[in-house]
């Protein structure tokens, strides 16, 4: 379980959230907007995750970010202000800040998809679409299952070649042997195996009728105040995206940045995780 | 519906029918659509490509869906998808070389087109619980699950029958896999692409893919062949499939 009150919300308020927060952050590379979403979604996976767990996962994004931000301030000869040029390649000032502004942008994303797999578990992913998607959802589930099970599936018969016939042949092109034998009976084994859950699942009437599923998550009134809040400053930061908060110049020259209350807006709406923890006040 | 239960598979509605016919369409489609995005410079192409190729898997999950299969039908995905992500985590620590390729293509040619487009998918959907969620999630979803299709539909003419046909399916296979994804990321991710960058770009994955390639071909050879001909006495032995 994620920590937080807002983990222990109705799934569907959380999808919303992550599908506001992902999908505003893709919309603009204004750079306060992307100092913001960068901020919160920083901030709420150190919640999530603690800062050690946190900075790992930072340097499992840098490389990516690195790229895309040197890749577009690189090759990009559309500012005015040159530092350098040879040939195709043309860095100027502007072209530096948008990658900067891009690679941002990308850090954003990947920090709120990381948050997204912390709250929105597999449980909660089932429970939103398993009504939609009955078999999908049914696979997704049964395939988790069947990775540990391959797993130590692949162990008995790994202990049991090696009993018969293992030991002789200790050459790479043997091992390779062996591998791909294993390969091959583990993968045997397994379809045999999963013929016998299909009759077993088959026996207690699966298919017989629609699929019924246990609900764990109720709506409260939190749900709904929180839903309202979601979606009135969901409104007000689409109205101030579209009517140009949002936009921002890079070139020919980086427009100057001045302060608006359409930023705070956009900051309590990410920021959302952190002020249902007010809740906590009430008691 | 007790006819789920039987050894008969129900007939598919017209939602599902239509839903299977639009499939090859979609297939051509999404590609296409990326390079209009690219060619017009649209705005936020990142997020307009990644919800197209959601868009773009749901006829291949929606006809699966109508054809309201038996358990033992669905098993086969079940179990080689478990196979591609063990393997995925396997391999994880290996950089570019992952068995993932070569058991999806394994896949589409022993139990057809759709069996492989929903194995491929899936097995990027669950291996993306362990290796991270991203915008990128869609995209690996439609290019492992076209690898798949492909390999029923090249499978189920026929074109596939030889070691060496397979691996060099293979080979390319990895190639059309990066040259995708590397396009989704210009496209995405880069503005005001030009010569140089799209150049530094696909440069910067060729050594990977190449490795991947390679890796994939030496998966596929030695299962080729005995790995089809173990699936199908499964499948003859179990009555797995539509019924004859």
């Amino acid at each position: 379980m994620a920590k937080g009150l807002f983990a222990t919300y109705h799934p569907a308020v959380c999808m919303l959230f992550f599908l506001t927060a992902i999908c505003f952050t893709f919309c603009t590379q204004h750079p306060v907007y992307v100092a913001l979403t960068c901020i919160m979604a920083g901030a709420y996976l150190v919640y999530l995750r603690g800062v050690r767990p946190f900075l790992r996962s930072l340097g499992m994004f840098i490389p990516m970010v690195l790229f895309v931000g040197i890749l577009n301030s690189l090759f990009n000869s559309a500012g005015a202000t040159s530092l350098w040029k040879w040939g195709p390649f043309s860095v100027t000032v502007e072209g530096m800040c948008y990658g900067l502004a891009v690679g941002g942008m990308l850090a954003a994303i990947l920090l709120w998809f990381s948050c997204y797999n912390e709250v929105m578990t597999e449980d909660k992913f089932t429970y939103l679409f398993g009504r939609k998607l009955p078999t999908i959802s049914l696979m997704v589930s049964m395939i988790s299952r069947w990775i540990p099970r391959m797993v130590s599936r692949g162990h008995s018969v790994y202990d049991s070649q090696e009993a018969l016939i293992g030991g002789y042949d200790q050459t790479k092109s043997g091992k390779m042997k062996r591998g791909l034998r294993m390969a091959t009976v583990l993968t045997g084994l397994g379809m045999e195996d999963s013929v016998q859950t299909a009759d077993s699942m088959c026996a207690r009437g699966y298919g017989a009728t629609s699929r019924t599923s246990y609900a764990r998550f109720k709506w409260h009134t939190r749900e709904r105040i929180v839903l309202g809040l979601l979606i009135v400053l969901l409104v007000v930061n689409v109205v101030l995206l579209v009517t140009g908060t949002g936009s921002f110049k890079f070139y020919p020259r980086v427009s100057a940045i001045v302060p608006l209350w359409g930023y705070l807006t956009y900051a309590l709406m990410l920021g959302l995780p952190f002020l249902v923890e007010l809740e906590r006040f009430k008691r | 519906m007790s006819s789920a239960v039987v050894n008969e598979r129900p007939k598919m509605g017209k939602f599902g029918r239509f839903m299977r016919a639009i499939e090859p369409a979609v297939l051509v489609a999404l590609p296409i659509v990326m390079l209009i995005c690219a060619w017009l410079h649209v705005p936020n192409a990142a997020l307009i490509t990644s919800a197209c190729a959601i868009v773009a898997l749901v006829p291949f999950f929606a006809s699966f869906e109508a054809e309201r299969r038996r358990a033992r039908d669905i098993m086969p995905i079940i179990v080689m998808t478990a196979l591609t992500v063990a393997g995925r985590l396997i391999f994880a620590p290996v950089p570019a070389i992952k068995p993932v390729t070569a058991l999806i293509i394994i896949t589409g040619l022993c139990f057809g087109r759709d069996e492989g487009f929903i194995t491929g998918a899936l097995a990027m959907l669950v291996s993306n619980i362990f290796f991270g969620q991203g915008p990128w999630t869609p995209w690996q979803m439609f290019t492992m699950g076209l690898i798949g299709y492909l390999a029923g539909v090249l499978g189920s003419h026929g074109l596939l029958k030889h070691r060496w046909s397979i691996g060099l399916f293979g080979f390319l296979m990895v190639f059309l896999y990066g040259f995708i994804l590397d396009t989704w990321t210009i496209v995405g991710f880069v503005s005001n692409a030009n010569a140089a960058s799209v150049f530094t770009t696909y440069a910067a994955g060729f050594a990977n893919n190449l490795a991947g390639a390679i890796g994939t071909v030496v998966f596929l050879i030695p299962i080729a062949i005995s790995w089809p001909r173990m699936f199908n006495r499964i499948k003859s032995k179990y009555q797995i499939g539509p019924a004859a």
